[in-house]
């Protein structure tokens, strides 16, 4: 036990002594909380519209102040024909362009059916099927309205409108959202990059082989090489947690308490890979090719930006085995739903499961190889 | 010269020993296409729902087949009053629930119109707002069939649509550039400016720099490889795009190609900038991540659009080369664009390549100097 102190205490002494090192472990939650938080965001908030009016009537005319007056479409050029619409779809100025043929007035009145084209720059799939959903909208809007406007009473029109509520998140707020993710991310930068490529150095530089031939047992080495980055993870939720609170005012519904605890099992699960990957490499290059492929998958299948059940099967059997989708899961959970242990007590023992499976196999690999 | 071949082949021989980076190094870029492919959709299929059907009446019912009906749900749970709604959300499954208030055909007939409620759980925001939507469109297609039968002598407007460059709403158009603008970084940038400290903290930095080479030669000679397995990395994920998801090169590939050269120039003039300023390679490394890479990943427009973001990070974005790399290649890769419409961001990443560059010379300068005292 009294090794293990000592033990302890040079691997302290070594991260506070390395500048380097300490300004990582305070720039890491501060830059990620500050710079990653806000800006990530699937929210559309504009749409670049381009109008070609070839009615010039009235009602194409009102049709598009109506377009013009939601915030969300930002109308700009009005191309003469269908290729300058397309060099505009082209070079990116618009996103999209609506054509009012000649006829749209003479449709209105009845001699025809009325139509409108749409031209949409799709390579963005979401904001195009946001705009279009959009627009459609508007125009059934305006349609009802001339509907409406010729004496039709409102009530003979038979409409259920839908009245959308937002739990948890009222001005769908994307911070709420993204934050208790990037704080997923702050423990594995700390657990898998600083804890694993400070193993991984010692193999390199060979001060390991020196460790191994004194009374040290192994255990020792791997408790003291990990327990130091435990405890500096949780630090570090802590200060990413801080940050986020005076940065972002982001609501904590949950119990503070249970929110670090499975921190701590996952931080866990963390470190463990950290040390499997660590016996699979001989050099910190190599590990950090290792960590990143492997956290890469997991990050982006976890559902930190996109939704889990999109997945096909297969995927969302591999996130049986990913402690970050459980992780994203229970913070987000905890966090802005307030939902306790009962709520999230599957996910929180499954986690657990993978924390001790990851540390018995690591230590079965690090015994092996040394 | 002949020193220098020499010197590019030893670093070679190198890289070439190092299986497990080179596994990696062409693993990567093959998982994220696979997994942006298939795996990562940011559109929304089999989100799980609950109904709260107060109605019970045959216009709920119509509404909940048409609901079950759709790809985007499953209607998992039919619950029994509100006060089970936040219950069901605290489990986490559930994405939303849709309120049919009471008496729900009989106030459609009797007042003509009528209110359902879709309760989101908005903890995530996207789905949320998909899920609204979704919902809200189910429920005026069934508007508009009532509509129809009152007011067929009134006219209907119907806009036809053209989705342009990506018909079928695939997202992986959006997210194949986005991935060889980052594993470029990744080989280029964080490869050279690791394995230059490699050198410098193991002390055989100083056997090179003794050596006949001189400093440029060691430089080119780090670097070379690494340029080499980054384009190797390109052809590698465009084949993959267009035998797995047949997602064509529209523009010229020479094009393409030269302006992914000048990429990786940027990331390896950055990999050097970084191995001057640093002594380890674990700082070498936090440093690339930090500066180049996270904010590659996230603030470029990779996977969330830069105009959507607020207008400081906007700002600040335009000093990220990925930025201005996926401006280039995503117009010339997806819509088929020339020169004439990317000249501007080539330009732009042509400075960025120089100023690291210019910046490590007179650094590494320096570094000589001190070792001569």
């Amino acid at each position: 036990m009294r090794r293990l102190l000592f033990l302890l205490k040079k691997e302290f002494r070594q991260i506070v002594r390395n500048p380097f090192m300490l300004r990582a472990i305070i720039m890491i939650p501060l830059l990620q909380m500050l710079i990653l938080v806000p800006a990530v965001t699937f929210e559309i908030k504009r749409i670049d519209l381009a109008v070609t009016d070839n009615d010039r009537s009235p009602a194409s005319r009102e049709l598009i102040s109506k377009l013009t007056g939601s915030s969300f479409f930002r109308t700009m050029a009005s191309p003469m024909n269908i290729s300058d619409a397309e060099a505009l779809l082209f070079s990116g100025d618009a996103d999209m362009v609506l054509v009012i043929p000649r006829d749209f007035s003479e449709g209105l009145a009845g001699v025809t059916k009325p139509r409108l084209q749409v031209l949409v720059d799709a390579v963005n799939s979401t904001q195009a099927m946001l705009g279009w959903s959009y627009l459609t909208s508007v125009v059934r809007d305006y349609n009802m309205d001339v509907v409406m406007s010729r004496g039709a009473a409102p009530s003979s029109i038979p409409g259920i409108t839908t009245s959308p509520r937002y739990w948890y998140n009222p001005t769908l707020n994307y911070k709420y959202f993204m934050l208790p993710g990037i704080l997923v991310i702050l423990i594995i930068a700390i657990g898998l990059m600083l804890a694993g490529l400070n193993l991984v150095k010692e193999l390199e530089t060979g001060t390991l082989e020196q460790i191994n031939v004194t009374p040290v047992r192994k255990w020792e080495v791997i408790v003291s090489k990990v327990i130091p980055f435990f405890i500096l993870g949780l630090l570090d939720l802590a200060l990413g947690l801080t940050v986020g609170w005076i940065a972002f005012n982001i609501p904590f519904e949950g119990s503070i308490l249970l929110f670090f605890a499975c921190s701590a099992i996952f931080l866990v699960a963390v470190l463990g890979i950290a040390l499997f990957f660590s016996t699979l490499v001989s050099s910190r290059q190599q590990y950090l090719f290792v960590a990143f492929f492997f956290v890469m998958i997991f990050i982006l299948m976890s559902g930190i930006f996109t939704p889990s059940e999109s997945m096909p099967p297969w995927a969302q059997q591999f996130n049986i085995v990913n402690p970050v989708a459980y992780m994203m899961r229970i913070n987000r959970m905890i966090m802005l739903k307030g939902s306790g242990f009962h709520d999230i007590a599957r996910d929180m023992g499954a986690l657990t499961i993978l924390a001790l499976t990851f540390i018995t196999l690591a230590i079965r690999a690090y015994r092996k190889r040394t | 010269m002949k020193r220098l071949l020499a010197f590019v082949k030893k670093e070679f021989l190198h890289i070439f020993r190092d299986y497990r980076t080179l596994i990696i190094i062409f693993g990567l870029p093959i998982a994220q296409i696979l997994i942006f492919g298939y795996a990562v959709r940011t559109d929304l299929k089999n989100a799980a729902i609950a109904v709260l059907d107060n109605a019970g009446d045959e216009v709920s019912g119509d509404l909940i087949r048409k609901l079950e009906a759709s790809d985007f749900f499953t209607i998992r749970n039919h619950l029994g009053s509100y006060d089970e709604i936040d219950a069901t959300f605290k489990k986490g499954k559930i994405r939303a629930v849709v309120v049919f208030p009471e008496e729900l055909a009989a106030t459609l007939t009797r007042e003509g119109h009528a209110t359902v409620s879709i309760i989101t759980d908005a903890s995530e925001p996207n789905i949320a707002s998909l899920v609204t939507g979704y919902t809200s469109g189910i429920l005026n297609d069934y508007s508009a069939s009532l509509t129809k039968q009152i007011t067929s002598a009134m006219p209907v407007i119907s806009p036809e649509v053209r989705m342009y460059f990506n018909p079928n709403l695939e997202s992986h158009f959006m997210f194949v550039p986005g991935v060889i603008t980052l594993i470029l970084l990744l080989v280029s940038a964080l490869m050279t400016s690791v394995s230059i400290v490699r050198e410098k903290e193991f002390g055989t930095m100083e056997v090179l720099l003794v050596s006949p080479l001189k400093p440029w030669q060691i430089i080119v000679g780090k670097v070379a490889p690494y340029f080499f397995l980054s384009l190797l990395n390109v052809i590698v994920i465009l084949l993959m795009a267009w035998f797995v998801f047949r997602l064509p090169v529209r523009g010229s590939i020479a094009l393409l190609i030269t302006e992914c050269m000048l990429y990786i120039l940027m990331g390896l003039s950055f990999g050097i900038l970084i191995s001057t300023l640093v002594d380890r390679m674990e700082n070498a490394i936090i440093v690339t991540f930090l500066v180049l890479l996270l904010p590659g990943l996230l603030l470029s427009g990779f996977i969330f659009p830069v105009e959507n973001m607020p207008k400081f990070y906007q700002y600040f974005s335009m000093i990220l080369p990925p930025k201005w790399f996926i401006e280039i290649i995503r117009p010339v890769m997806i819509k088929g664009a020339g020169l004439e419409y990317v000249w501007k961001e080539t330009l732009i990443l042509l400075v960025m390549t120089v100023i690291p560059i210019v910046v490590s010379a007179r650094k590494f300068r320096i570094r000589l100097e001190e070792g001569g005292k």
